[in-house]
């Protein structure tokens, strides 16, 4: 997925407009001239002149580069299917860890990327129900990293 | 504790079985990320930060130390048997390689490569256990502006070294620092960029973001093309390590070579093992006898650059214990590693803890030793391992991913984090934006800000209290000298474009 350069280096220039904006409100160190938006600032202006140079450099070579140019490749539904299971599968482990707990969002997770990568639902089930309970064990047990159980809580002492 | 009895009481404290059982585990891991294509040895380690928790400081180095040189080892596999390098550090010589099993001779070529890398390996050791604690006594008098420009300099030539465009790879870095500027200031305490969310006031978790710049990316790359590394698998049949006493006499040169090469490549900071076996091959061929053969399954191709990739290994420690400033991917994660265990990279460690530094030095010993009868065994049984499907094994590296980066801090904001950089470095990634500069920005960013902040203060306004000291003073010559070459060919870029432009319109 290749984004227009022009497109990148005005979404980077933005970037630094907004740095230094947003930095020029940090209050400064008392009676110094120096202070938390000293930093941001000198490093926002250096990105804008480099996204500035990147411009220069690609505004005749990419006037007729589309927006965003996608490799023919990835442009199947098993594609699309397998990473939108790859977004899903880490959004529901982020929003939902901690209220269903690592074995139900792990194993829905797991159990649905081996899908969507496809494997049979048999050997996914297999391949998830001893990789979580595995896994589970191992962090809880040996490395003692305390994982959610979420509404499985009332089996906290054989997890 | 003088370094004698330092260096015997790390090897004590290593020499225990818990660790080298620890070690094995380790080198098995590595072998396997290594010798599967898509995986890397910084995504092997990126995987390891949260096993490293519950370990002390000596285990935790001693699992990254072995795994990282085993992978390095083992990404050659692959690139005989297959011809698909297995990490980017065996690209160099694959083809050299490859070509060399067709011929028959695969079995030797790994023979070579095993070979080299352990010689390569020890060099790089011999070179940290020299180098590292002198460069620590002279940096014992480096006051705020000699880090300064010390950080400047090593941000600069990862950005020169990252082998892509200087213009690209420098936006890919200041987006590092920008990020290390996330959460509370280390003037006055103020918190910057966080909008609100009390999980960014200590800034971004480094794990997270590593894991999700070296590992969803790849994840996701399969999910859309699972097919890139398909391919014919040979068999490693025949003697390994027969003739190649013979084959290293002959070419002990290139050895010595490619192995201080290899070195000094890894101590730049941003520069690893990729870099380094490309530079040297490149070399092999230019002052070879023959350099005609290149190419044709040679075996002299595979000399320069196979030490190269693990003594850079060795060599990108040398920043990263004495500045903290690292000197390739894995030594980043390491250096988040010993913050997390409390210590702090610095001349000083060398003195503070000098058991824990000797320990390390010493784990690259014992795994290189350990390379030679494991690799054998890695080799003789490599079709099993890379015939593992990659369709099961990607959803359970994912799975690994999401759990590392919550196992942090127990916290699932971080599996954002992870979600985040992995889609800022996939971006990044298919338009030729270098991810190592990112990494390398957000590591350095608040070392440089701390720096650059007191050398301010103390300056007041006097510019030239920043070269004022002798070795300040080199190391700025250094730096803008760099700086002017950047310019310097930005300016001539510029102009060629703006010529050929001319040239396009007026046609």
């Amino acid at each position: 997925m290749r984004i227009n350069e022009r497109v990148l280096a005005i979404a980077l220039l933005a970037l630094s407009a907004f740095v230094i904006w947003q930095a020029s409100s940090f209050p400064k160190l008392a009676g110094m001239t120096v202070g938390p938006g000293l930093f941001p600032t000198v490093l926002a202006s250096a990105l804008a002149i480099a996204s500035i140079l990147v411009l220069a450099t690609s505004w005749k070579q990419t006037r007729a580069t589309p927006l965003v140019t996608i490799d023919p490749d990835v442009r199947n539904r098993q594609s699309i299917i397998r990473a939108a299971a790859v977004f899903a599968s880490c959004g529901l482990f982020a929003a939902f860890g901690k209220s269903l707990g690592f074995v139900i969002v792990g194993a829905l997770s797991l159990g649905g990327l081996l899908l969507a990568f496809g494997l049979r639902w048999k050997l996914a089930a297999a391949i998830t129900l001893i990789l979580i309970i595995t896994v589970d064990v191992f962090f809880v047990r040996v490395m003692r990293i305390p994982l959610p159980l979420g509404p499985l809580d009332f089996l906290g002492n054989w997890l | 504790m003088d370094p004698i009895s330092a260096s015997l009481a790390a090897l004590g404290m290593l020499l225990q079985p818990k660790i080298i059982l620890l070690m094995l585990v380790a080198s098995v891991f590595g072998i396997f990320v290594g010798a599967m294509p898509g995986l890397t040895a910084t995504m092997a380690i990126a995987l390891l930060v949260p096993i490293t928790f519950s370990l002390e400081p000596v285990a935790a180095f001693a699992v990254i130390v072995t795994s990282t040189a085993m992978a390095i080892f083992a990404g050659d596999i692959p690139g005989v048997l297959m011809r698909i390098p297995g990490t980017p550090a065996s690209a160099a010589y694959t083809e050299e390689a490859y070509a060399m099993t067709r011929q028959g001779h695969g079995a030797f070529a790994l023979g070579t490569c095993v070979t080299t890398s352990v010689i390569g390996g020890l060099f790089g050791t011999a070179v940290l256990m020299i180098a590292a604690p002198s460069i620590a006594n002279f940096a014992v008098k480096f006051s705020s502006y000699e880090y300064l420009w010390l950080g400047l300099l090593g941000l600069t030539a990862s950005i020169f070294v990252a082998g892509s465009s200087l213009l690209k790879s420098m936006i890919a870095m200041i987006l590092g620092l920008l990020v290390g500027c996330i959460g509370i200031d280390v003037a006055v305490g103020h918190p910057r960029f966080t909008f609100g969310e009390t999980a960014l006031l200590d800034g971004v978790n480094f794990i997270p973001a590593m894991i999700g710049l070296f590992a969803f990316t790849e994840v996701l790359r399969f999910a859309l093309k699972p097919n890139t590394h398909g391919g014919e698998t040979h068999r490693a049949d025949g003697p390994i390590f027969k003739g190649q006493g013979a084959l290293l006499l002959k070419y002990r040169w290139n050895l010595l070579r490619g192995s201080s090469i290899g070195t000094f490549i890894g101590a730049l900071p941003g520069a690893g093992a990729d870099i380094a076996a490309w530079v040297t091959y490149g070399i092999g061929r230019r002052f070879s006898k023959e350099p005609e053969k290149f190419g044709t399954g040679h075996a002299e191709g595979l000399v320069d650059a196979g030490a190269a990739n693990n003594a850079a290994i060795s060599g990108a420690w040398i920043p990263a214990l004495v500045f903290g400033i690292p000197g390739d991917s894995v030594t980043a994660i390491a250096i988040g590693i010993l913050y997390m265990k409390g210590l702090t990279p610095s001349p000083m460690i060398f003195s503070t803890q000098a058991p824990l530094v000797y320990s390390i030095f010493w784990a690259f010993i014992i795994a290189n030793l350990m390379m030679w009868p494991l690799a054998w065994v890695a080799i003789k049984s490599s079709g099993k391992i890379l015939s593992t499907p990659r369709n099961v094994l990607m959803p359970i590296i994912f799975l690994f991913c999401m759990l590392g980066s919550y196992a942090i801090n127990n916290s699932f904001f971080d599996v954002g984090v992870m979600l985040v950089f992995g889609i800022i470095g996939f971006v990044l990634e298919e338009n030729d934006y270098p991810v190592a500069p990112v990494i390398l920005g957000l590591v350095l960013g608040r070392m440089i800000e701390e720096h650059f902040m007191s050398s301010m203060m103390k300056a007041s306004g006097n510019w030239l209290a920043f070269v004022d000291r002798p070795i300040a003073a080199t190391l700025a010559i250094c730096t803008l000298g760099v700086w002017s070459v950047f310019i310097w060919r930005g300016v001539k870029g510029l102009a060629r474009t703006g010529s050929a432009s001319t040239a396009l319109s007026n046609s």
